[in-house]
This record gives C-alpha cells, sequence and structure tokens, in this order.
C-alpha cells in the first residue's frame, strides 16, 4: 500500500478551515478566535517539534538522547496537571505527587508493554518507546488531573460531611470514601467509555492514523488493543495512585481532616 | 468528690487559656461565654478535630494513646449544626437510641421519614440520638437545644440528665458518662449543669 504524500500546501489548505472558523467566532463575538489560532500554532509547533525529534532519535542518534526527552514530556504533562488544579496542596507538593504517580505508572507500564508485549528489540527502540510513553502520558495525565481536582473539590465543599463522619468514630478512610470513589470514577470513566465505545461510536485516533499512513487494517487494530489496554490500566494505576497519596495529605497522623494544607490555586 | 471522668491538663492557645479542667463521672458542665470566645472550637479541640496539643484524658488513659476514631466515638462532638448524609435518621440508629426516641417525642414514623422533610429542631433531635447511638462516654454538645420549642428543651434535657447518670429508660449501656453542654441561656445551665465553666477574656474559668 502506498502512501499519498501530504505537502506544506496540503496543510495550509487544512488550516483554512480552523482559519476560518476562528473568523466566525470573532464575529459572533465568542472570545474563542485568539485561543483557537493560539492553539492551533501550538500544534503545528509542538507537532512540527516532535517530529524532527523522532526523526532525529530514529537515525542513528545515541539512544540515551531518550532520557531527556521522556524526562521533559513528564515535566511538561505535569504541568499540564497542575495548571487543571482549583485547589492544590502548598508548594511543590501537588506537582510532586501528580508527577510522581504520572512517572510511576506510565514509565513501569511503558516499559511492560516495549519489553513483555511487542518484544522490541532493543526495548528502548525510540520509534515504539516514544509515542507508547507519550500516549501513556496523554492519558494517564487526564486521569490524574481529573481525579484530583475532584477530590479536592469534594473535600472543600464536603468538609462537614466528612467531619461529621470523623466525630461519629469513623475512621479517615471510611469518612472520604465517598468522595475518594467519585474522584477515582471522575478520572478512569472517560478510558473505560473509551474502550466500550471503540470501532463503534469512533474509531480510535492512532489506528486512523496508522490506517492512513497504509498500515494494514488488522495490523492497526491489534496496535490499538494493546494501546488502550496498557493506558487504560496506566491511567486507572495513575489515578489510584495519585488519590491514594492525595488523601494521606489530607489527613494527619491524628486521622483529622487537613484542609487547610490546600490553597487555592491562582487560575 | 466524685471521680475525673474527663481530664484535662492547663493549657495555653494564643486563642483560650485554662488551668486544669475536669468533668466527673455522671455529671453535667455547663460551659457558656460570648459567640466566638471560642467554646466550639475548645470542643472540637477536645474531639481531636482540629491540630491541637491538648493533654486530655479518659478516664486516666492520655488520648495519645488512644486511636482516633476510637477517642472521637467514645469523646463525641455534637456540632450546633449536624450534617446528614443518610436517607432517613432510623439507618443511623441504634436500638437503645430508638428507645430514647420515644422520650423525645419522635415518632417511628418520623424517624423512616426522608431527612430533608424533617425541621431542624427534628433533625436536631435525631442528630442527637445519632450520636447517643455510638456509644460515647463523653458528650460535648454545642447548643443542642437551640432550634427548639419549651416541650422539646425539657425532653431533652430531662434525657441527657437520665443519660449521663446512667438512668435512662431503654438504656443497655450504663458506663460512667459526662456531658459538656455549650449553652446561652442561664436559666437552662442552672436547671441541668453541676458545674459551670465560663470563657471570658481568653480564659476558661470555672464559675461554680
Amino acid at each position: 500500500m502506498s502512501v499519498v504524500h501530504l505537502d506544506p500546501v496540503d496543510l495550509i489548505i487544512a488550516a483554512s478551515t480552523v482559519v476560518a472558523l476562528a473568523a466566525i467566532s470573532l464575529r459572533m463575538q465568542l472570545g474563542l478566535s485568539r485561543t483557537i489560532l493560539i492553539a492551533a500554532v501550538r500544534t503545528v509547533l509542538q507537532l512540527g517539534l516532535i517530529g524532527y525529534v523522532l526523526k532525529l532519535l530514529f537515525d542513528d542518534l545515541h539512544p540515551l538522547w531518550l532520557a531527556p526527552v521522556a524526562t521533559l514530556m513528564l515535566i511538561a504533562a505535569g504541568r499540564e496537571v497542575m495548571s487543571r488544579q482549583k485547589h492544590k496542596l502548598a508548594g511543590f507538593q501537588s506537582w510532586i505527587l501528580g508527577t510522581g504517580a504520572m512517572f510511576v505508572s506510565s514509565f513501569l507500564l511503558t516499559i511492560f508493554a516495549l519489553t513483555l508485549v511487542i518484544g522490541v528489540e532493543p526495548w528502548y527502540k525510540p520509534q515504539y518507546a516514544i509515542p507508547l510513553l507519550g500516549m501513556m502520558l496523554g492519558n494517564t495525565m487526564t486521569g490524574i488531573a481529573v481525579g484530583m481536582d475532584r477530590l479536592q473539590t469534594s473535600v472543600m465543599d464536603l468538609r462537614p460531611q466528612i467531619e461529621q463522619r470523623l466525630m461519629l468514630g469513623q475512621t479517615a478512610k471510611q469518612a472520604i470514601q465517598p468522595q475518594l470513589k467519585e474522584a477515582a470514577r471522575a478520572g478512569m470513566i472517560p478510558m473505560i467509555n473509551a474502550m466500550a465505545a471503540a470501532g463503534i461510536v469512533s474509531l480510535p485516533g492512532m489506528m486512523t492514523g496508522q490506517i492512513l499512513a497504509g498500515s494494514p487494517p488488522m495490523e492497526a487494530v491489534a496496535y490499538q488493543i494493546l494501546i488502550m489496554f496498557i493506558v487504560s490500566a496506566g491511567t486507572g494505576f495513575g489515578t489510584l495512585l495519585a488519590l491514594h497519596l492525595l488523601v494521606r495529605r489530607l489527613f494527619d497522623d491524628r486521622q483529622r481532616l487537613r484542609l487547610d494544607r490546600l490553597i487555592r490555586s491562582h487560575r | 468528690m466524685p471521680a475525673a471522668l474527663l481530664q484535662i491538663d492547663p493549657f495555653s492557645f494564643d486563642w483560650l487559656n485554662a488551668a486544669k479542667l475536669s468533668c466527673a463521672a455522671g455529671e453535667i458542665t455547663a460551659l457558656s461565654g460570648d459567640s466566638g470566645s471560642g467554646k466550639s472550637r475548645l470542643l472540637r479541640s477536645i474531639a481531636d478535630l482540629d491540630p491541637n496539643d491538648l493533654d486530655v484524658a479518659l478516664e486516666g488513659e492520655r488520648r495519645c494513646d488512644i486511636a482516633p476514631p476510637q477517642w472521637r466515638q467514645l469523646v463525641q462532638y455534637l456540632p450546633a449544626e449536624p450534617v446528614w448524609w443518610t436517607d432517613t435518621a432510623d439507618e443511623m440508629l441504634s436500638n437503645t437510641a430508638k428507645a430514647f426516641a420515644a422520650q423525645l417525642g419522635i415518632s417511628t414514623t418520623l424517624l423512616n421519614k426522608p431527612i430533608s422533610q424533617l425541621s431542624t429542631g427534628e433533625r436536631q433531635r435525631c442528630a442527637l440520638l445519632r450520636a447517643l447511638s455510638v456509644e460515647p462516654k463523653v458528650l460535648l454538645l454545642d447548643e443542642p437545644t437551640a432550634a427548639l420549642d419549651k416541650t422539646s428543651v425539657s425532653q431533652v434535657e430531662k434525657l441527657l440528665k437520665d443519660w449521663v447518670a446512667g438512668q435512662a429508660g431503654g438504656d443497655t449501656h450504663a458506663d460512667a458518662r459526662a456531658i459538656i453542654w455549650v449553652s446561652h441561656d442561664p436559666s437552662q445551665r442552672e436547671r441541668v449543669a453541676d458545674q459551670q465553666w465560663e470563657v471570658t477574656g481568653g480564659e476558661v474559668q470555672a464559675c461554680r
């Protein structure tokens, strides 16, 4: 199967649709046109940059270069998580907690997929490692961001109820269980829905891209299934880990609810 | 003098000071003072809900040697505005508490009504029953009769006086008990209290 090559002119024509959308938003005074254009420019710059980095990595650049690239991706994802929190722990605690959970779960699962499932030689082959890690981080990031934000917001809103449970002799764990459950759901439901709806409601982007780029459909499907499994697991474990660590910070050694540790983010 | 059930060593916080305080078994201590003088905060600290380094002991056992959930169950704080998360009061009440309900003019029908349909006064009495359900030894009551009419006030006072003495009808657990009772009503304090504390000028003082 041959791939129809896309040249810059094709992309400029595609961009005209987004420009048209921005123009209409401007006319309707939605206050969105600037955001749309900036986001579109970011897409071009960021993807162009990562494409260039990948090209460099694929052309026999030393594999050690993987480390700084992966670190950068992690830091960027950690920043994204923080930017979505309405309340957060003072100082760098929230960042460390969210990024730490993201690191553990997405790196472990990526390495698991590379070594035990795909079995690439060597396992860190950038062509596989970088896109996989990217997809893991992207989804885990969303799960952790949504889960942490939901838990923090609901403990702020439902402080009287949680404290009432403590007063009646419940443990910290029992007292926060309903809010924890809800936050874990919020973080994980999008991934679960994506698995359930895959192929019926939506054609997953990665698979579509692979097919457009000329891969045989069944090959693309197999990879998509693999990705969905490890991405869902990674998102789930990452979210649960982040929430577990967050709950530990929300209570102290005498199991008191310590909302004084949460501050409002400047957003 | 009866043995102290609850004992608080002298403390000096930036918002409140006190010499040694103690509540004897079977006794009610009334706590009064202006709004904002720190009464609720003191009760919350005793129940260990806010960070504090009070040295409190229950029947001679220090708070730091008792697991926090157990401490809060035994030394139960009933806030002025209790919170509910169940559909009905009934599902939170022990059989003993259900036996107390009738003495507060609370019917079985009412216990099985959705909480949202109860009046403030009914909710307040149900919250008292819920607190009694977990079998505390010390009750820290924050204006428990604020939303009640005269009849209900005297029913609550009678039940609590009986309860603290281990003589309430239908009571199956007659441990040593004590109550600290925040009340703004001087005549109520006279009626129920065996001793009185007053918060004035950032200090808790025994006034009788």
